[in-house]
């Protein structure tokens, strides 16, 4: 087992490696730098920034310098020191944004794990036990929905539709005044107000994959010999269900949970541009557009960290989990 | 006598209907188990009837996708009528009318019941072109001239919400298939690479994999889709678009391919296949391609959605398909904003279908997944 | 009364041009007006801010003002203190709504409503008859928001101590500043390498700024280690390199600020900012009064939340700003509609665009064919026959923009409706320009209806416009549509390009598009030979390679780096009437209206770009309470040259 891991940790760091050279490259793919962003926001303002300027610019941002000088000073302090550079849109710390945006993404994500939970595993269940019922088919198509409509449509719909129904204030995760406050249980309350929509919007669309895992792997299990063997020696539906069909079904679900993090982000993104919220999405996206090259890198770079870790942890759990893996891996 | 008889008919009819399963081909069986997944089915017949709609759209929409007809911009769809002065007709609809509202700017219609115009079957309308050869110009349904009829209303340029979507729908449709098409060849091949060479080959292509999973989608498609050569024609940007939507399907596809291959090496009967002669080729594609088909059918039809939604991801971000080209994804990023929602509702409709194709795309799979394992 | 309020609308172009009242303008009599006012003494100021003087943080007011403080006259009445102001800003133009300067900003001078330029932070200001010299005159006593004095030395000190450092970022004073002298405490003097009589529009905005110009060098010469020989140990201890870094990082060059304590001359200041808030607070040194003697401005606090453009649109619809511009016509309906809930007025305000949808043939193509069909006047005038204005102006516009030639605003003092409205190809007559291309030669077509040139290729060309975040609006996209279908009706086929901005930017000097659309962005008054002076002045988008040629001519680019082909005669001849507008005329002189006379009726005759409509206006919300907010705001580009925001006078009813 610790061997194991060892090897995994070595491979991730690899990976890691190459990663960081992708994400610095993608960068670099379109046409233009932050600099012609810049020059181009500054004349839609009306301001003519002229070449002194523009070149006074270049020296600032180290443009001038070679793309593989540029990469080795960025990727050597953040190994070194931790520091991940500067955002050029922000003026600010990539570190500190990270952060500051950061902790919302993990609680939006967590908030969204928890109600795809809620909604997918019942529904999974249901369908699985009662394949071709009318249940079945109105669980299904609940749970396909919110993945079948495009995200930053009903995203726009719903804050629409709430702002009109019940007067809720559209867009964000906080009212004015706790905008820049420090946490607080007040804030906290304010931020559980504002959560509803985007968690709706952004889970549905997670739950109809995890009602299929579910559905599935669980009327494989069901159809085994050790069911059928329980069955007939009388042992209660419920307790076969759940003793060991519903434990492996869920399997695939664990394996799963590494990659949930990219699927987040990536299906965040869009639903927190349309409602503005202050999460790692909208900023990764900006960042793009703006070809702010060490905010967009380095957090390409720390989801990529952050998903290896997660199917690392996720390989282990399944190792405690299932015993049969257990089984192989002593072997 | 007859008792006896009637049992062995009866006998007779029951092993019949065993033999008839046991002697089935496993696509007979495998239509079967689907036709049991009543949703599927149905599914089935709505995709049908909508690339049906695709491939013939000049003629099953009742107008042009791109002339504007601007005295009409932003009418709400149309109602159709049977009811005239309490007398029932056959369906027919009114003239329209319109005046700016002075205080909002806004356009607003009536219907004028001195106008009346009868729906027809195969009336003459805007030219098309049938499958690209023979222009023709009669349409399935419509009114005659200068009668208008919009059943979902049109858009800022007065363009008919419901032909655009019908023609929007050969991008949006085809975008998927010919995704997934690129996934299965990709996946297909490096999986198959991955699985049967082992060693070095397979290591490389695994960690590729886990290094394409790792990143976040959006991010991957806006920088490549921002690298696409500015000169690019529609079509050929479509071709890219398409391919950089793939990219990331042929990983997953890639893993089962591989998994199964693995898994299937073992079995006992592709070594007795081995075993009593038969070629390496005829291993893999009499025994152990049939037995995963099925899977990599379930998995490619489950990809498709993901490409519709994603062409609409795209086109929101502003980075996929453009105008003039109409797409679904493009009418939604002209609808995706608080005005069509507040104001003009029908702009949406699009967005209906969008989910509409996801919905049976995915019950089709789910259904196909069911009758992969026909003989369980 | 309600019309009364909004009549300075006329006006909101006219302050470009409305010149006679400037006419006599060198400053010294305004600034005379200035003290007269002030002689009373007893100053009134903020609550908040009594407060802190009785709890002894800071000193009296009369203390913290200048000897004469700036005047301000109120646009409606006299404002009362307090209150927080909501804002928005879009995430695409994160500087709108008050969200950043020019809003929340003053400079040197300012210009009124009536186009007429007088000082502002500066008690006065001087021109020299050869342009070569500029003065300013300090207000004696007025303070950097840290309680500093703001003396010559925090100008000179930019110019040798920070623009001359190799290692401290600035954006570095306009670049014919030759010399900056500390005449005495309060007076700065600017010489110059070449006449330069622009710097008095420069000192309008950002450019006479705490950006390029003057910084608090008392607070920032801690960092600095000419001034302090511990400075590098310091930046040490804070966690930096060496004293530049930290010097840069204090100083802020650009943008947003890092360090929020940076002193500031705006009438607010930094009080915190993220990604998603930026929050300003009352300056307590700000230098102006109100006509009671009040010191501005009334309003405590700027919150401006950064939001997606849609949210932007529903926040204000649900009532949650207090102010907003960042919209388009199209937003009208829905504004309209949602007043009453809302609890605001929304109001359409004239753009000072002259031109809101233009095309420009580009005159350098490559292709010998085009060009020469390009550089062909009959055929821009048949361009420009063949669309109708009328219904793009109704399907698009609202029917609230003017279909007219691409030329300036026309409440332009020297303005002539030959140059837009009543140009003689501003006329729908697809049958004219049918003949006119006919005899071209342009008369034999293929299959699809589309006219051969010359070569017996298909009339087919590329319009290429702006589809980054900043770049065309629905309105001008739809429009593009339209006149696509105008332009294949008389046989010439154009298929839209859209291009992102960084790209458009790459392949405006490689000749190879054929159509470029754009607007013109309301700056051609102000300057003809930079980026902006749009398509109107001479760079205009048609020009590309030429560009290279004029640089040449300046010494601005090598004889070696010259593309293409020289500039036709009549471009030429616009760029030398810019040339010489640049160094010799005087904003709101009469020669400067000739020389723009004469500029603009080359472009009338020439139409080398050919506008669609123009003039569109745009929507503005205030809330029903907010008092003296000028109904005439402009949003951006022109904003920064007139400064007429007068946010410091806004208060709540």
């Amino acid at each position: 087992m610790t061997q194991y891991i060892v090897r995994r940790v070595l491979y991730m760091v690899l990976s890691l490696g190459v990663l960081s050279m992708v994400a610095f490259m993608i960068i670099q793919l379109p046409p233009g730098d932050y600099v012609t962003t810049f020059v181009h926001m500054m004349q839609q303002r009306g301001i003519a920034v002229d070449e002194a300027m523009m070149r006074a610019l270049y020296e600032r941002y180290a443009f001038d310098r070679p793309v593989h000088e540029q990469y080795l000073k960025w990727i050597g302090n953040i190994v070194l020191r931790g520091d991940m550079g500067e955002s050029m849109a922000f003026n600010d710390s990539v570190a500190d944004l990270i952060a500051e945006r950061l902790t919302l993404s993990v609680v939006l994500s967590l908030g969204t794990l928890i109600i795809t939970y809620i909604i997918a595993v019942p529904i999974g269940i249901y369908s699985a036990t009662h394949p071709y019922s009318v249940g079945d088919y109105a669980g299904t198509v609940f749970g396909f929905i919110g993945l079948a409509t495009p995200n930053f449509l009903l995203a726009l719909i719903l804050m629409f539709v709430t702002l009109r129904l019940f007067g809720w204030s559209p867009g964000g995760l906080f009212s004015p005044e706790f905008l820049a406050a420090p946490w607080s249980l007040a804030r906290v309350w304010d931020l559980m107000k504002h959560l509803p929509v985007p968690l709706i919007v952004i889970g549905t669309a997670g739950t109809a994959g995890l009602i299929r895992i579910l559905r599935s792997s669980l009327s494989d299990e069901l159809s085994r010999q050790y069911v059928i063997t329980a069955r007939a020696k009388g042992v209660a539906e419920r307790r076969i269900l759940f003793k060991y069909p519903v434990r492996i079904a869920i399997n695939p679900i664990i394996s799963a949970i590494g990659y949930l993090l990219p699927g987040i982000v990536s299906g965040e993104a869009l639903v927190s541009i349309v409602l503005s919220l202050p999460t790692i999405g909208p900023m990764l996206l900006d960042g793009l557009r703006q070809q702010d090259m060490y905010l967009a890198s380095s957090v390409i770079l720390m989801l990529g960290m952050l998903t290896m870790v997660g199917t690392l942890i996720s390989d282990m759990l399944l190792v405690v989990v299932d015993p049969r893996i257990r089984f192989e891996q002593k072997n | 006598m007859a008792d006896r008889v009637n049992t062995a008919e009866r006998l007779e009819a029951a092993a019949a209907a065993a033999e008839q399963y046991y002697v089935a081909s496993s696509w007979t069986l495998m239509r079967r188990k689907f036709v049991k997944h009543r949703l599927a089915v149905i599914a089935w017949f709505v995709l049908a009837i909508l690339y049906l709609a695709a491939a013939f759209a000049g003629f099953a929409a009742p107008y042009d996708r791109i002339a504007s007809r601007t005295d009409f911009s932003m009418a709400p769809p149309t109602r159709v009528r049977i009811l005239h002065e309490g007398r029932l007709q056959a369906p027919f609809i009114y003239g329209l009318t319109r005046q700016r509202n002075p205080e909002t700017l806004l356009m607003e219609y009536q219907t004028d019941p001195e106008q009346r115009h009868r729906i027809r079957l195969f009336v003459s309308g805007d030219k098309y072109k049938v499958l690209g050869l023979v222009t023709a110009n009669k349409h399935l349904f419509g009114v005659e001239e200068p009668g208008v009829m919009f059943l979902f209303g049109t858009d800022q340029l007065g363009r008919d919400i419901l032909s655009r979507i019908i023609h929007g729908a050969r991008i949006s449709l085809s975008i998927g298939l010919l995704g997934v098409a690129m996934s299965f060849v990709l996946g297909c091949m490096l999986g198959g690479l991955s699985g049967f060479i082992g060693g070095p080959v397979d290591m490389a292509i695994q960690r590729a994999i886990e290094f394409l999973q790792s990143l976040p989608t959006i991010p991957l498609w806006m920088s490549l889709a921002a690298a696409i050569p500015i000169d690019w024609s529609p079509l050929r940007r479509y071709f890219l678009i398409t391919l950089i939507l793939s990219i990331i399907g042929w990983t997953g596809l890639a893993r089962i391919v591989r998994g199964k291959i693995l898994q299937l090496r073992e079995e006992d009967y592709v070594t007795a296949a081995g075993v009593s002669g038969a070629t390496r080729r005829n291993v893999i594609v009499r025994h152990m391609l049939p037995n995963f088909l099925g899977y990599l059918i379930v998995h490619l039809t489950l990809e498709v959605p993901g490409m519709i939604l994603g062409e609409t991801a795209l086109s929101f971000l502003g980075i996929g398909l453009q105008p003039p080209v109409v797409s679904w994804g493009v009418a939604l990023q002209q609808a995706s904003n608080i005005r069509s929602v507040a104001l003009h509702p029908w702009l949406l409709i699009p967005a209906l279908f969008v989910v509409l194709t996801v919905l049976c795309f995915n019950f089709v799979g789910d259904g196909m997944r069911d009758a992969a394992d026909p003989y369980k | 009364m309600q019309t009364a309020k909004w009549m300075p609308v006329l006006l909101g172009a006219a302050l470009l041009m409305a010149t006679s009242a400037w006419a006599s303008g060198e400053g010294e009599d305004t600034a005379s007006s200035d003290a007269a006012m002030t002689m009373g003494g007893e100053y009134k100021e903020a609550p908040m801010l009594a407060a802190m003087v009785a709890a002894g943080e800071l000193p009296p007011v009369d203390e913290r003002l200048p000897i004469e403080p700036k005047v301000l006259e109120a646009i409606e009445e006299i404002g009362t203190y307090g209150g927080t102001i909501e804002v928005f800003a879009n995430a695409n133009h994160p500087w709108n709504d008050l969200a950043d300067s020019p809003e929340r900003s003053q400079y040197p001078l300012r210009m009124n409503f009536d186009g007429s330029i007088e000082a502002d932070q500066a008690k006065a200001y001087e021109l020299a008859d050869d342009f070569m010299t500029f003065t300013l005159y300090l207000r004696e006593g007025m303070k950097w928001s840290n309680g500093d004095d703001l003396t010559a030395e925090d100008f000179v000190f930019v110019k040798y101590q920070m623009d001359d450092h190799e290692s401290i970022d600035t954006w570095g004073y306009p670049g014919q500043v030759d010399t900056v002298t500390a005449i005495d405490d309060y007076t700065v003097q600017l010489n110059f390498k070449v006449p330069y009589p622009r710097i008095v529009l420069d000192m309008l905005h950002w450019r006479g700024s705490d950006w390029t110009v003057v910084a608090p060098s008392t607070w920032l010469k801690q960092w600095h280690i000419e001034y302090n020989p511990n400075a590098d140990a310091k930046a040490k201890e804070e966690g930096f390199d060496n004293w530049a870094e930290a010097f840069n990082n204090h100083h802020t060059f650009c943008c947003p600020a890092k360090d929020v304590n940076k002193p500031t001359l705006h009438p607010w200041k930094w009080k915190e900012h993220t990604t998603t808030v930026r929050i300003w607070e009352r300056n307590p040194f700000y230098y102006a009064v109100d006509t009671a003697g009040q010191q501005l401005p009334y309003i405590d606090r700027i919150v401006s939340q950064t939001v997606n453009a849609e949210t932007y649109k529903l926040k204000v619809v649900a009532g949650e700003a207090d102010y907003a511009g960042a919209m388009t016509i199209g937003d009208f309906p829905l504004l309209k509609q949602n007043e009453e809930t809302g609890n605001y007025t929304v109001k359409l305000v004239p753009h000072v665009n002259g031109g809101d949808v233009t095309y420009t043939f580009v005159l350098d193509n490559l292709d010998p064919v085009k060009r020469e069909l390009f550089n062909n006047v009959d055929f821009r005038r048949a361009m420009s026959l063949a669309i109708d204005r009328e219904e793009i102006n109704e399907t698009v516009w609202l029917g609230q923009a003017v279909p007219r030639q691409a030329t300036l605003n026309a409440d332009v003092s020297f303005y002539k409706s030959e140059w837009g409205e009543n140009h003689p190809y501003n006329r729908y007559a697809p049958d004219e320009a049918n003949s006119m291309l006919d005899a071209l030669g342009l008369d034999e077509r293929n299959r699809d209806g589309l006219r051969l040139m010359s070569n017996g290729e298909p009339m087919s060309f590329t319009l290429t416009y702006d589809a980054g975040a900043e770049g065309a609006s629905e309105q001008e996209i739809l429009t593009h549509e339209l006149v696509k279908e105008d332009w294949a009706a008389v046989g010439v086929e154009v298929n839209l390009n859209p291009l992102d901005s960084d790209l458009i930017r790459q392949v405006e000097t490689e000749g190879t598009m054929d159509v470029r659309a754009t607007r013109t962005s309301g700056m051609e008054m102000y300057d003809f030979l930079s980026g902006n002076g749009g398509m109107l002045g001479v760079g205009h988008r048609g020009a590309g390679r030429f560009y290279s040629w004029w640089g040449a001519e300046r010494g601005n680019v090598p004889e070696a780096d010259r593309i293409g082909e020289p500039p036709p005669e009549d471009l030429a001849m616009l760029y030398q009437l810019g040339r010489a507008d640049m160094q010799s005329t005087l904003f709101g002189s009469q020669e400067y209206r000739d020389v723009r006379t004469k500029i603009f009726d080359l472009h009338a005759d020439k139409l080398w770009t050919i506008g669609v409509v123009g003039m569109a206006p745009y929507p503005l919300v205030v809330r029903n309470n907010l008092g003296n907010v000028p109904r005439v705001l402009p949003p951006w580009a022109e904003a920064w040259l007139t400064m007429n925001y007068y946010s410091n006078m806004w208060y709540f009813k």
